[in-house]
């Protein structure tokens, strides 16, 4: 091992008070662009941005949720919270709290 | 599961990476033949596969890295892995592949080719693909990454000699993305002050704001660097991860010849299991389910433990030793293994169920529907499922806590498990309330558990107000159902409750082994030993609670072994009674032996309950006769009550409590246990004051 992997990472995140959402709701055009929440049952779309503490938004994207990516709604779950979506075939559960914070247009 | 030495230098050693659910343990499984070594990652619960097998001659380690979607870290897991990859220069990177989901696998293999490690793919689940109607062409990934990629369908073990021969020609890939302008040349000027082999994935990562802590120059280069590119309105996290994504986007179209179709089985699967109405009481069968799997399955075995014990705990009294030495080796020893034992088949069934639904896909779907519910007290949907076998056994539900990924949110549901009134518990209560409340007791009881459903969840709440929320947030993936395979999920599960049993059985022994030198030291009487010492001191403790007999304070010293134990120490203290009788040599094996038998007919016949109507009835008491007589004069009824209530909430047992250790520490562990006690002494002293 050549690497001290202690000395190379830190866990506290300097450099990451960025906020994505607002530069994200900034460049929101209210003609075209909706929330993720607003969908319609089966109704497909483009993400366009993805907003909301750093951490989140990172892991949203992660999971395939990322700026240019086709999105379905697919369903509510029974007691009305988290959503369920089709992103290119895999099926993603996110609260409405998270799905307020991407934008989509189409 | 076969030990296997250390590799030697000279081995080759392969890491396994790949987004969560492509298959990446099964496929693990199906490369190590027979020798698996399943442990946990030190200093943390998360599982560590590692295997070893022949490659040409050579012997080649492959050491199995938890699954992530991106090396950007969101979760301790991929935090890990990423650790893993950055501190080793591994012979050949296994890149695990969703084979119906390139777009998102490959955005982790573009970030595995920027680490600059030889990488093979090999491209899984390529049955589904198929079945899904995508056509894909192999050679051309091949040739847009410069890897091996290696077709394989892991639950068939097909593909798994090509992947391993790959292997051997597996190199960095030449796959260079061009990220914009700006960035390129902010990563031209870092990188060269970067000393580290993956220096390109370094810089970027720097400049993307990851926590990647560097030398002097280059870390005051990387501040200057990022306040530049603001200043020219470039955002470098959004610009490098666009970049990425937009490459696997384009890759994976071009090795696509098709669209993928839905998952059937999921679509038709999912009506079901997610409809709107049907979905709650469909989980709720379920759960019930996966609650009688647990314990009717083990529940003969666990008998039949205890009826091993007592045969050689017979034997040894038999035996021609000093009354103390046997009795120290049939009570002490024979019956401290025996407690460790007794936990081994609940866990092992509990985690067959867990290993089944998680690689399933139901756990997921699970918290899915539940979540709303759990949002309220601030908890993640997969909370539920320890949540609720905490009623069965507190100790596989803390076990269950590991499928949760944020630390904070295990915790806090593992402190808030112990207060579920398990079925140990139950013994005491159904004795006392047909003593003191014959007419209400099952009101009583009823009334028990939800006081214990209510501390654990207001426990819960607290702790959350306590910490902040998991910033990662609860987005997670649905995977599409599949059947696991019996050789990982019974593999998983055994290595699960071995490694409890070595973490714990320690523990237990001293306990039990203590609590005996308590009950039979100075030798004589009980009403003379330490034990009826150390009673009558604590009940000058309980006196507030009105539990002024030392017999009944004495017996909550032994529950902390394990509640079942109350009620044997109160038998022996009030009536002397031995309940060890000798059995000859021949009867008792024949003992063992026929126990055996109806213990595996139990568990067949508990395969046509499991889908029966629960029953609401409480079950008979079953304690020594007499004692009964013997306990209605000893403490009143508002005593009796507050007697339960402390039972209900005091520290459960020594195996929870290790299991909390051993997931959570020795700190925590003793703060939950002093938790406990505070508040089951408070709620108690509430509880004496009721009028009865
Ligand atoms: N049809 C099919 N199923 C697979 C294949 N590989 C794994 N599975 C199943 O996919 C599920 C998830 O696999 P697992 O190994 O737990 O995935 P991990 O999360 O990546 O470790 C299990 O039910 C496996 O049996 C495959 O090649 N074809």
């Amino acid at each position: 091992m050549i690497w001290d992997k202690e000395a190379f990472i830190s866990e506290s995140y300097p450099g990451l008070d960025r906020a994505p959402e607002e530069s994200a709701l900034r460049e929101r055009d209210p003609e075209t662009m909706r929330c993720l929440t607003e969908l319609a049952m089966n109704e497909e779309a483009l993400v366009h941005a993805v907003g909301g503490p750093h951490l989140r938004a990172r892991r949203i994207m992660a999971l395939g949720l990322s700026p240019g990516a086709r999105v379905r709604m697919v369903r509510r779950a029974p007691l009305g919270d988290p959503l369920e979506f089709d992103v290119s075939g895999c099926l993603l559960m996110l609260r409405c709290e998270e799905a307020a914070g991407i934008v989509v247009e189409g | 599961m076969a030990c296997l030495a250390e590799p030697a230098v000279a081995d080759l050693r392969f890491v396994a990476v790949g987004n969560p659910n492509t298959g990446k343990t099964t496929l693990v499984n199906a490369l190590s033949g027979s020798s698996l070594r399943i442990g946990n990652w030190p200093g943390t619960t998360v599982e560590k596969v590692e295997t070893c097998f022949p490659v040409e001659g050579r012997r080649a380690c492959l050491v199995d890295l938890p699954g992530s979607y991106s090396l950007a870290a969101s979760t301790a897991e991929e935090r890990l892995t990423r650790d893993e990859l950055l501190a080793g220069r591994p012979d050949a990177v296994f890149d695990v592949v969703d084979a119906s989901n390139l777009e998102r696998n490959l955005y982790l293999t573009l970030e595995l080719a920027e680490l600059g490690h030889p990488v093979v793919v090999a491209l899984n689940l390529l049955d589904e693909a198929r079945a899904r109607g995508l056509e894909l062409r192999p050679e051309i990934l091949e040739e847009r990454l410069g890897v091996p990629v290696v077709a394989t369908v892991a639950v068939r073990e097909q593909g798994m000699e090509g992947l391993v021969k790959a292997a051997l020609r597996a190199r960095p890939p030449t796959v260079r993305l061009d990220y914009p302008e700006g960035i390129e040349s902010a990563v031209a000027r870092l990188e060269p002050l970067i000393q580290h082999p993956s220096h390109r994935w370094m810089a970027l990562a720097a400049l993307a704001g990851e926590p990647i802590a560097l030398e002097e120059p280059a870390a005051r280069l990387v501040e200057t660097l990022k306040v530049e590119l603001a200043a020219r309105g470039i955002d470098p996290f959004l610009q490098i991860a666009g970049t990425r994504y937009q490459a696997a986007r384009e890759i994976a179209q071009s090795v696509q010849a098709s669209r993928p179709g839905a998952h059937r089985l999921t679509e038709a699967l999912d009506r079901w299991f997610l409809h709107p109405w049907l979905g709650i009481p469909l989980f709720l069968m379920g759960m019930l389910l996966v609650f009688r799997f647990t314990f009717e399955f083990s529940d003969p075995w666990v008998h039949w433990l205890g009826r091993v014990q007592e045969v050689l705990g017979g034997w040894i009294a038999a035996l021609p030793l000093p009354g103390l030495v046997a009795s120290f080796l049939a009570d002490g020893l024979v019956g401290g293994i025996g407690t460790v034992l007794a936990f081994t088949p609940v866990l092992f069934f509990l985690f067959l169920a867990l290993s089944f639904l998680e690689a399933s896909g139901f756990l997921a779907r699970s918290a899915f529907l539940v979540d709303r519910l759990m949002k309220a007290m601030g908890l993640p949907g997969r909370a539920f499922i320890p949540m609720i076998l905490g009623f069965g056994c507190n100790v596989p539900a803390i076990s269950a806590t590991r499928t949760m990924e944020s630390f904070s949110d295990r915790l806090r549901v593992a402190l808030a498990v112990p207060f579920a009134a398990c079925s140990a518990r139950l013994a005491v209560f159904t004795l006392f309330t047909s003593i003191f409340f014959p007419r209400q007791a099952a009101l009583v009881v009823f009334g028990l558990y939800l006081l214990g459903l209510l501390v654990g969840m207001l426990t819960a709440l607290a702790l959350g107000r306590l910490t902040p929320p998991s910033e990662a947030g609860s987005a997670m993936e649905l995977p599409p159902y599949r059947i696991p395979t019996w050789k990982v999920v019974w593999r998983q599960a055994s290595a699960r409750t071995w490694i409890f049993i070595e973490g714990v059985g320690g523990a237990i022994l001293v306990s039990v082994a203590a609590v005996w030198v308590l009950l039979n030291l100075p030798p004589g009487e009980i009403s003379q030993s330490l034990y009826a010492r150390v009673a009558t001191g604590l009940t000058w403790a309980l006196g507030p609670l009105e539990i002024h007999d030392w017999r009944l304070a004495g017996a909550l010293v032994p529950g902390f072994v394990a509640k079942e134990v109350v009620i044997g120490t109160l038998g022996v203290s009030y009536l002397q009674s031995d309940p060890v009788a000798p059995l000859g040599l021949l009867e008792g094996m024949r003992g063992i032996a026929t126990g055996l038998g109806e213990a595996l007919w139990a568990t067949l016949l508990a395969f046509p309950s499991l889908l029966g109507v629960p029953g609401l009835h409480l079950p008979p008491p079953e304690a020594p006769e007499g004692l009964a007589a013997a306990l209605s004069t000893s403490i009143s009824r508002s005593g009796a009550l507050a007697y339960l209530v402390f039972v209900l909430l005091y520290t459960p047992c020594v195996g929870t409590l290790m299991a909390l250790r051993l997931e959570f520490g020795r700190r925590w562990a003793t703060l939950s246990a002093l938790y406990q006690l505070v508040v089951a002494y408070a709620l108690a002293f509430l509880a004496a004051r009721i009028p009865l």
